[in-house]
C-alpha cells in the first residue's frame, strides 16, 4: 500500500513538536524531512518534492499557507496537513483555494496524526492504480463513498473532504433516518484518545453541508435535530 | 426605552402638552372675565340705584316726573307707579330709548365662541354668546308693576330685583324701586331698570378675542412641537439607531457610534457616545486578539507536551523516554513563563494607573542597571553609558527598570561574543530621549513592524524558548502609558531602539 514516494516532510517552527513528529513517523517506517522555516523547506521543494507535507500555519518568515500555494503551483496531488492552534484560521485553509487535504488541530494526538498520514497516502495509492482488490464504492441514493480514497460523490460530482468530515458524513449516512447525538459522531469519526468540544462537531458539520451545497445547492439531507444532534434523511 | 410611533413618541407628546398648557393661559383670561362680570354688574346696580334716589326725591307729582325724566337724559329706564303699583309714567314712553344694538357677530363669530365656549365648558357653564332680549322688559306691557322689589318700595324700603329677560337666560334686566315719599306718606315709587345686554356684548366682544388669541396659539403650538419634534428626536432616533447597530447579533460590540457634526447638546451627546464607543472597541477588540494570541500562545507547547507525552507511553528505549520527559519538562516551563508574561503584561494597565509617579534621574537610574547588567555578562559583552544633562522623567521607577532591564536583555541576548552595547540619554525638545542599540544582526525589514506586536519573537530556536515574545510589548504598553513613544531601527551594527518619554 506504500507509495513509492514515501517521504514526509513536517515543517513547524517549534522544534519539539518537529522532533517528536518526526520520531513518531520515523518509527512508523516514513521517511522523514524536518523544516523549521517555510524558507528552507521550499528552497528543498523545488529539487525534489515529498510524498506528503505536515505544514504548521504560523511560522514566522514564510508562513505554511503562502508555502502551500506555492507547493500546489508544482503540484495538485502531494497531500498536505496542517498543523493549526489559531481556529480562525481553519476557513481560510479549508477555502479550497488553498488546496489542503487535512487539518489537525494543535494540540492534537499523534495517533491522530498518523491515522491521517496513512489515510492520505493510501489515497494517493489508490489514484496511481497501486493495488488491486479496490472495493466497489457504496452508495446510498446519489450518494457514494469510497470507503479506500474517503472520497465522496453527490449525483456524480466529487464533493471534497477532509478525512474528520468523511468520517463524520460516513457515521451518519450508515444509519439514515437516525439521529446521532454529537457524542456519537465523535466517537465514530475521531480517534478514542482526542478531545473535541461539542462546538468543533457543529462547525465540521455546518462546513459539511457547504462544501456539499456548494456543488448543489438544492442539497440538505443534513438534518439538526434541536437538543439531540443531527439526521442523514431518508430518502 | 423604546420611541413608538412616528411622530407622537412621548417627547413630542410631552412637548406638545406643555406647549398646550401655555396656550391655555388667555382662557384663564377668559374665567377671570367671569369675575369681571360681576363687578361691572354691582357697578351698575349702584348706578341704577343713584338714579332711582335722585329722581324719587324729587318726585313729588307725576309732572315733575316727567319734567325730572326728560330733563336727565339716560339710558336707566324710569318708571312712576302709584301706591298700588299702577304705572303712571315710563322713561322710555316720554323718551324713545336709543334702539337696541343689533347682535354683533356673524356666523364664523358664532362658530368660533362656541368652540371657545365647549373647551372651557365644564368650567364656565355660563358661557354663551348673549343673545338680543326679544322683549327687553318684564314688565313692558304691564299696567301695573308688580314685582316683589315695587312691593318692598311701596312698603316704605328700597327693593331690589334682577329679572331674567324674556327670551332666555342670557341677559337679565337689574330692577331698584325707590318710594316716593310725600309728607311721611309713600305715595308711590320710582322703578329704576337696565338691561345688562349691553355689557355682556362687550364682554362676548373681548372672549371672543381671547379665543382667536387661543385658537392662533394652539396652531402655533402644534407647529411648535413638530418642529420640536424635527429637531430633537430625528437625531435621537440617529443615536437609537446606531446604538443598535453597534450590537451585533450576539450582543458584541462592534462598531461605534458615528458623531454628529451638530452643534447643539444632541451633537454633543452624540460625538461624547462616539469616542466612549470608539474607546470600548478598541477595548474590546485588543481583549479578544489579546485572548485569541495567548490562547494560541498556549496551544505551541501544549501540543509539544502532549505528542511527547504520547511517545512516552509508547516508546520502551530509556534514553528515547528520557529525552521526551526532559522535552515535557521544557514545555512546562515554557507555558509558566508564557503565564508569568502574560500576568505582567495584563496587569499593567491597572499598575500604571495606581502607581505613584515620582520624577526620575534617568542617568542615574541607566547606570544602575548597566552596572549590573556588566557584572551578570562580565567579559562577554561590554557595554557604555552616555548620559547628557539632568534627565528627570515623572513615572514609576519600577516601570522604568522594567523597560530598560527588558531592552538591554534584549539588546544583550543578541549581542556577538564581544558586542557593544551602548544605551544613550538626552534632552531633546521637551523628550528625553533614551537610545539602547546593540551590534547583533539587526531586524529584518519584514519584522521591522512586527517586533512589538505580543508574542512576536524571531530568534535563532535554542534561545527561543526561553523568551515569551512578550518583553518588547511589554516596554511599549509602558511607555505608551507614560505618554511616550518607542521606535525600532536598525543602526550601523545591529539595532537600535530609542524611547522618548516628556520631560519634567
Amino acid at each position: 500500500m506504500r507509495p513509492a514516494n514515501a517521504v514526509v516532510a513536517v515543517v513547524d517552527d517549534e522544534e519539539n513538536i518537529r522532533e517528536t513528529v518526526g520520531f513518531a513517523l520515523r518509527r512508523e517506517g516514513y521517511p522523514v524531512e524536518l523544516y523549521a522555516h517555510g524558507g528552507d523547506a521550499w528552497q528543498s521543494f523545488r529539487q525534489k518534492l515529498p510524498g506528503l507535507v505536515i505544514l504548521d500555519i504560523l511560522m514566522p518568515e514564510m508562513d505554511g499557507l503562502e508555502l502551500c500555494r506555492k507547493i500546489r503551483s508544482i503540484s495538485e496531488t502531494i497531500p498536505i496537513i496542517f498543523l493549526t492552534s489559531r481556529d480562525e484560521e481553519l476557513d481560510r485553509v479549508l477555502g479550497l483555494e488553498i488546496g489542503a487535504d487535512d487539518y489537525l488541530c494543535k494540540p492534537f494526538s499523534m495517533r491522530e496524526l498518523l491515522a491521517r498520514v496513512k489515510v492520505l497516502f493510501r489515497r494517493v495509492a489508490l489514484d496511481q492504480g497501486r493495488t488491486r482488490n479496490a472495493e466497489a464504492p457504496i452508495r446510498f441514493g446519489d450518494l457514494e463513498l469510497d470507503m479506500q480514497r474517503y472520497t465522496v460523490k453527490w449525483k456524480s460530482m466529487p464533493v471534497t473532504l477532509t478525512v474528520t468530515e468523511f468520517m463524520m458524513l460516513n457515521a451518519l449516512v450508515r444509519h439514515p433516518g437516525h439521529v446521532k447525538t454529537r457524542n456519537q459522531i465523535h466517537e465514530e469519526s475521531y480517534p478514542h484518545d482526542t478531545y473535541v468540544s461539542e462546538r468543533t462537531i457543529d462547525s465540521h458539520i455546518k462546513r459539511l453541508r457547504r462544501k456539499f451545497e456548494e456543488v448543489d445547492p438544492a442539497f440538505d439531507l443534513i438534518e439538526t435535530v434541536y437538543g439531540l444532534g443531527y439526521r442523514y434523511r431518508e430518502t | 426605552m423604546k420611541l413608538s410611533g412616528r411622530w407622537f413618541s412621548r417627547i413630542s407628546i410631552r412637548l406638545l402638552a406643555f406647549n398646550l398648557l401655555l396656550v391655555f393661559l388667555p382662557v384663564a383670561g377668559v374665567l377671570f372675565l367671569g369675575a369681571y362680570e360681576s363687578r361691572l354688574e354691582s357697578a351698575e346696580v349702584r348706578a341704577i340705584t343713584e338714579e332711582a334716589r335722585i329722581v324719587a326725591a324729587a318726585t313729588d307729582t307725576p309732572a315733575t316726573f316727567v319734567r325730572i325724566v326728560s330733563a336727565r337724559p339716560t339710558d336707566v329706564r324710569l318708571r312712576l307707579v302709584d301706591a298700588q303699583g299702577n304705572l303712571i309714567a315710563d322713561s322710555h314712553r316720554i323718551v324713545p330709548p336709543p334702539p337696541t344694538r343689533p347682535p354683533s357677530g356673524s356666523k364664523r363669530h358664532n362658530t368660533l365662541y362656541r368652540i371657545g365656549a365647549f373647551l372651557v365648558r365644564p368650567i364656565v357653564k355660563f358661557m354663551q354668546p348673549p343673545q338680543p332680549p326679544l322683549d327687553v322688559d318684564f314688565y313692558e306691557t304691564a299696567t301695573k308693576l308688580t314685582g316683589v322689589e315695587v312691593r318692598d318700595a311701596l312698603r316704605g324700603g328700597e327693593g331690589f330685583d334682577k329679572k331674567i329677560t324674556a327670551g332666555g337666560k342670557r341677559s337679565v334686566t337689574l330692577y331698584r324701586a325707590v318710594p316716593v315719599m310725600t309728607r311721611g306718606k309713600v305715595t308711590g315709587a320710582v322703578v329704576a331698570s337696565r338691561n345688562t345686554f349691553p355689557i355682556l356684548q362687550d364682554l362676548y366682544a373681548i372672549r371672543l378675542g381671547v379665543m382667536r388669541i387661543f385658537l392662533a396659539s394652539v396652531v402655533v403650538a402644534i407647529l411648535v412641537s413638530l418642529f420640536f419634534s424635527a429637531t430633537i428626536l430625528a437625531p435621537l432616533r440617529q443615536l437609537r439607531v446606531d446604538a443598535r447597530s453597534i450590537l451585533d447579533r450576539r450582543g458584541r460590540i462592534r462598531g461605534h457610534f458615528k458623531g454628529s457634526k451638530r452643534l447643539d447638546e444632541i451633537g454633543e451627546l452624540s460625538r461624547a457616545l462616539e469616542r466612549i464607543t470608539r474607546r470600548l472597541e478598541t477595548h474590546v477588540h485588543a481583549i479578544e486578539t489579546f485572548t485569541a494570541d495567548v490562547s494560541h500562545e498556549f496551544k505551541n507547547p501544549l501540543a509539544s507536551i502532549r505528542t511527547a507525552n504520547d511517545m512516552v507511553a509508547d516508546v520502551v528505549d530509556p534514553a528515547v523516554r528520557k529525552r521526551f520527559v526532559q522535552m515535557i519538562d521544557q514545555e512546562v516551563a515554557r507555558m509558566e513563563r508564557l503565564l508569568s508574561g502574560v500576568r505582567e503584561i495584563s496587569r499593567i494597565d491597572v499598575q500604571l494607573v495606581r502607581e505613584e509617579r515620582r520624577p526620575v534621574v534617568i542617568g542615574e537610574l541607566l547606570s544602575k542597571i548597566v552596572e549590573g547588567f556588566q557584572l551578570r555578562e562580565g567579559e562577554r559583552v561590554r557595554f557604555e553609558l552616555d548620559v547628557a544633562g539632568e534627565l528627570v522623567v515623572e513615572a514609576s521607577e519600577d516601570r522604568l527598570l522594567q523597560v530598560f532591564e527588558n531592552l538591554l536583555d534584549n539588546a544583550v541576548s543578541f549581542s556577538p561574543d564581544g558586542g557593544v552595547v551602548r544605551v544613550s540619554a538626552s534632552a531633546n525638545d521637551g523628550l528625553v530621549v533614551t537610545r539602547v542599540s546593540d551590534e547583533g544582526s539587526g531586524i529584518s525589514e519584514p519584522h521591522m513592524n512586527r517586533i512589538f506586536d505580543r508574542f512576536f519573537t524571531y530568534r535563532p530556536d535554542a534561545s527561543r524558548r526561553s523568551h515569551t515574545g512578550l518583553g518588547l510589548a511589554i516596554v511599549k504598553a509602558i511607555v505608551q502609558g507614560y505618554g511616550g513613544t518607542i521606535s525600532a531601527a536598525n543602526a550601523e551594527k545591529g539595532a537600535m531602539f530609542e524611547i522618548r518619554l516628556p520631560r519634567c
